[in-house]
């Protein structure tokens, strides 16, 4: 790293819109319909047949925007995580914030109150993601040695929270329609996303990630040590429980309009720091973006490797993150 | 004259044990203290309890002539800054970066119109100009520690704290600081300096404070302080303390005991 700047904030930010063009019409464009560059154009002005416009604008469109909502969400949520525990496994996933948003969601369909509003299962989601990251942050702030600690606890309540779920799913078994609705929405998965489900997630993703980019300078000091940000006149006690909630609400809306999906949320911030640096007002939005691309290229692989058969796009971001993670992992120790 | 730091009777516990016990300090803009005491006298844990980082049993600590405790953490920030003597940086950020996080505490307020200007003059002043752009991952630990004096310089703060700021520093780079801090001191600044090197702490501070299992050993002018009798109390040694031409020499130290470390 000899001369000029280390970091490529604009190249990578140039490299990611130019991708997620290319990446969005390819996912609009391919499936078991498959439009050509003049049909598409047809179909989206609305000189085509109608069902062509349906399929892409009531079947495609509303699932790549669900697709990039969560990437986006994940993404965003475990670059603050990340930042804020100082540690770069601190994944939602992996400190138990995921399994909390899913027993939220069990819960709301197995009590019936899910089918009360279509509301309902999202607020449970996301306030359970909260929950448990407050439990997390109370324990962690408790213990002495905070990042190893957080592990740990993460593991522990997340093992904890996801076996009540299946205890959830086992006293539903009772009634096979509940019990069969819960599986099915603990495996996530981006099909049949509907605009409603884009509207659930717009507003909580945008106002949690813009939230975290206005805390930038924040995390930038945060990710220092408690001592540092303390030093540079963080209130590190609030801004930290402030910056989980905001974390917390952005993988809830996930959880909510898509299932669980994993790695994107620690995949994607690693990838992106080594690229651009790690001031937050770069990275959390580029990150955001990219979580958002990384979502939508793996949904556009799950349903189109095997089709007809769809596979579960989380099976595909595993399938993708994890020999990455492994090379960043190898490419960080070397360097 | 209002004191830049006044702190009374702090005690400072950590579960069973006492970390600091009684420790009473003054110090005027623009004087430099040096605080020294073997290993685990409690001499960060005093600089941690200056900014209200610890939790105090008993006593009391005044910024400029406010209670600590009245001080929100952004106020104590522009008034006071501490360099920590473990200064090792995960994230991928420039020096740059780093020294920019100093003016943190003055974001949104006029003195933010000056931020270019600080963060240019701490890079200077810390002689890392040409380090700037590097990652500070790739730094060496004197580099490192030069960066992180270089942000709490951008922090532009009437109140300087340092612990063992010379302890990655090679002999050049050692002087260099300890002349730049009298520097600040000369801009009515106050600064206050853990020392492990008793030599260094005589030449560059205007008063010492000794430390010694968490209580004040003695608080005076180099000479009245580093005696023969205190360096035994105090750091367990039999050490020689001679002026060689107007500089005071420790010599001959031996420990007493090999239970503690001291130097």
């Amino acid at each position: 790293m000899s001369g000029g700047a280390p970091f490529h904030a604009r190249a990578t930010l140039l490299g990611l819109v130019g991708l997620g063009a290319l990446l969005v019409v390819a996912a609009l464009a391919l499936g078991p319909v498959t439009f050509g560059p003049a049909r598409l154009i047809e179909a989206l002005t609305g000189s085509g047949p109608a069902f062509e416009r349906t399929i892409l604008l009531e079947l495609r469109l509303p699932r790549v925007l669900v697709a990039s909502l969560v990437g986006a969400a994940l993404a965003a949520s475990g670059t603050a995580l990340q930042s804020l525990f100082k540690n770069p496994l601190a994944d939602p996933g992996v400190i138990g914030v995921s399994a909390g948003a899913s027993l939220g969601a069990a819960l709301a369909i197995a009590t019936g109150l899910a089918a009360r509003s279509a509301s309902v299962l999202p607020l449970a989601a996301a306030s359970f993601a909260a929950l448990t990251a407050l439990v997390l942050v109370a324990l962690a702030s408790s213990a002495a040695e905070r990042t190893v600690s957080l592990l740990v606890l993460g593991v522990a309540l997340s093992s904890l929270l996801s076996s009540i779920t299946a205890l959830v799913v086992a006293l539903s078994l009772a009634d096979y329609l509940v019990a069969q609705q819960i599986v099915y929405w603990l495996m996530g998965g981006l099909e049949a996303r509907t605009w409603d489900h884009v509207l659930g997630g717009v507003g909580p993703v945008l106002v949690a990630t813009g939230f975290l980019v206005l805390r930038a300078p924040e995390l930038d000091a945060l990710q220092l040590g408690e001592t540092e940000a303390s030093v540079l006149g963080v209130d590190v006690r609030r801004s930290r429980i402030e910056l989980v909630l905001a974390a917390a609400l952005l993988v809830g809306t996930s959880v909510a309009i898509a299932g669980s999906i994993a790695f994107v949320g620690l995949l994607v911030p690693h990838a992106v720091r080594l690229l651009v640096g790690a001031r937050h007002l770069r990275l959390v939005p580029i990150a955001a973006l990219a979580g958002a691309l990384f979502v939508v290229a793996a949904d556009l692989v799950a349903r189109t490797v095997m089709a007809p058969r769809e596979l579960p796009v989380g099976v595909v971001t595993a399938i993708l993150g994890a020999p990455t993670l492994f090379f960043i992992a190898r490419a960080r120790s070397r360097a | 004259m209002t004191s830049a730091i006044e702190a009374r009777g702090l005690r400072v516990e950590r579960g069973a044990r006492v970390v600091l016990d009684d420790v009473s300090l003054t110090l005027a803009p623009g004087e430099r203290l040096a605080v020294v005491g073997a290993n685990g006298s409690g001499k960060s844990t005093l600089l941690r309890a200056l900014l209200g980082l610890e939790r105090l049993a008993r006593g009391e600590v005044r910024l400029r002539a406010r209670a600590l405790a009245s001080l929100s953490r952004l106020e104590i920030a522009r008034t006071a800054t501490l360099v920590l003597q473990d200064t090792h940086v995960e994230a991928p950020i420039t020096v740059r970066d780093l020294v920019t996080l100093g003016r943190h505490p003055h974001r949104g307020r006029p003195e933010a119109r000056h931020d270019a200007a600080r963060i240019r003059e701490a890079l200077a002043r810390a002689d890392i100009v040409s380090l700037a752009d590097r990652d500070v991952r790739t730094l060496s630990g004197g580099e490192l520690q030069r960066a992180h004096l270089a942000r709490a310089l951008a922090q532009d703060c009437p109140i300087l704290l340092l612990d063992e700021p010379t302890a990655s520093l090679d002999l050049g780079h050692q002087i260099a600081l300890l002349d730049l801090l009298a520097e600040l001191g000369g801009e009515g600044r106050a600064v206050c300096v853990v020392l492990h090197d008793l030599a260094l702490a005589a030449r560059w501070a205007e008063r010492i404070l000794v430390l010694a299992e968490g209580r004040v050993l003695a608080c005076g002018a180099p000479r009245e302080v580093l005696t023969r009798e205190l360096l035994a109390e105090g750091f367990a040694v039999d050490a020689r303390v001679r002026d060689v031409e107007g500089e005071l020499v420790i010599t001959s130290a031996h420990a007493r005991s090999t239970t503690r470390e001291a130097r």
